[in-house]
């Protein structure tokens, strides 16, 4: 059952828009059917660029270097049942500042290496890995950059030892038919 | 031709990506190709002069390694700073190279590469994709001479031929998967230069070793 939900909110404006309101409205949701819901605007946050250094596999296990707000995200992340990434789609793809948190996710594994699905990925640092949940507002994208997206959400699952319950535009579903899909997860 | 690289590794002067387009642009050279400019993106002070870089530029090199299945944030932000351009008449090629040794976890961000050609409505000459990348620092000799000297031959064709070969692309980016009879530890080193034993040899130079197995975030 879906109990803790976080939010990662990869919308880089955060003034009145479509997409903003969507996660408003969810949130409410999803916190009057009891789920527990922390959530993570990223726009407010500073979250650095990862600098590929492997001091969080070799030097301070499972830590990054930067203490800078991207340690509680991770946090809040692994000891959820459910993670939803949203963002805007900007020049075809998610926002940047949702893509330098996705680089910053990598304490999160093992260096070890184990074959899945045929491929070589990292082993699991952490016994369970939350679920995740796409939400995107399309914006000028085309259908073949959304079914990208879509693609790239499949393989990161594979590296999170994760899987993907839902891939949405916001444009496709409301807030409130969300929540109930949730809630039936 | 004329080209102007982009390098959008984080980890800049010190990269994997660096060390390949040096060899690169060895070929290009020798083929009679310049490079008019090198920036490093990680470098975001010099922002300013990397967009007049890259508008001004007849053809483009972006380079960068896979970061989570994608290219590199900073990268991102630098494709959206860029914006909606139109680079009618330009030239655009790519390489990404990664740690994992099969070209299947390059696929997506390759298929997007070529996306955003067409918004920036440039000609891409090309993706290169090379997989296997991050034990080059510590691979024998012999193993990166030979992928020193793809790197050259196709920065060679690329001023000959004004184009890379899809051939020649697909012999550098290897199997898409492995079979399983190819897969193991031993295939891993073989592949990559890298194995546990790699992380291990770190772990303890650090003195943390026993902490390998740390999980610092459950509750
Ligand atoms: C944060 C981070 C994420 C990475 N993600 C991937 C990945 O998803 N797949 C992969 O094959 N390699 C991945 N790598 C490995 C790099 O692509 C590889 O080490 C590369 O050679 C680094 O090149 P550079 O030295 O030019 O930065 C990742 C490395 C880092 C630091």
């Amino acid at each position: 059952m879906i109990q803790k939900i976080t939010i990662v909110d990869g919308n880089p404006d955060s003034g009145k828009n479509p997409l903003n309101s969507f996660i408003e409205e969810l949130t409410l949701a999803l916190k009057a059917g009891n789920s527990h819901v922390d959530i993570f605007h990223l726009s407010e946050k500073n979250i650095k660029q990862c600098i590929g250094c492997w001091d969080c596999w070799w030097k301070t296990p499972g830590v990054c270097r930067f203490n800078d707000d991207a340690p509680e995200t991770l946090k809040s992340i692994i000891n959820s049942d459910l993670v939803i990434y949203s963002s805007p789609m900007i020049m075809g793809m998610y926002s940047a500042i949702l893509k330098k948190f996705h680089d910053r996710t990598i304490p999160l594994v093992h260096p070890y290496i184990k074959i899945v699905e045929g491929e070589y990925h990292h082993k699991k640092r952490y016994p369970n890995y939350p679920k995740m949940g796409v939400l995107v507002e399309p914006n000028d994208s085309s259908k073949e950059e959304l079914e990208l997206v879509e693609k790239i959400f499949s393989r990161i699952k594979l590296n999170f030892h994760s899987e993907v319950k839902f891939f949405y535009s916001i444009n496709s579903i409301n807030p409130k038919q969300l929540s109930h899909e949730i809630s039936h997860l | 031709m004329k080209s102007a690289i982009f390098n959008g590794s984080p980890r800049g002067n010190n990269s994997n990506t660096k060390i390949l387009l040096t060899h690169f642009q060895k070929g290009l050279e020798r083929a009679g190709g310049s490079v008019t400019s090198i920036d490093y993106l990680i470098q975001e002070k010099h922002l300013e002069e990397q967009v007049k870089h890259f508008k001004e530029a007849e053809t483009i090199f972006l380079a960068f390694p896979l970061y989570v299945d994608s290219m590199p944030g900073m990268v991102k932000q630098f494709i959206e700073t860029i914006g909606n351009f139109d680079g009618s008449g330009k030239k655009i090629l790519f390489l990404v190279q990664s740690g994992f040794p099969e070209a299947v976890h390059s696929m997506e961000v390759k298929d997007y590469l070529l996306l955003l050609s067409k918004r920036w409505k440039m000609e891409c000459l090309g993706v290169i994709v090379k997989p296997g990348v991050e034990g080059i620092k510590i691979m024998p000799e012999m193993m990166t001479r030979k992928l020193f000297k793809k790197m050259e031959f196709l920065g060679n064709e690329f001023v000959t031929k004004g184009k890379l070969d899809e051939k020649d692309l697909s012999k550098l980016s290897g199997p898409y998967k492995f079979s399983k009879f190819r897969l193991g530890v031993f295939g891993l080193m073989q592949k990559t230069g890298i194995s546990n034993f790699y992380w291990d040899k770190n772990l303890k130079k650090n003195n943390a070793f026993e902490k390998r197995f740390d999980a610092p975030y459950a509750n």
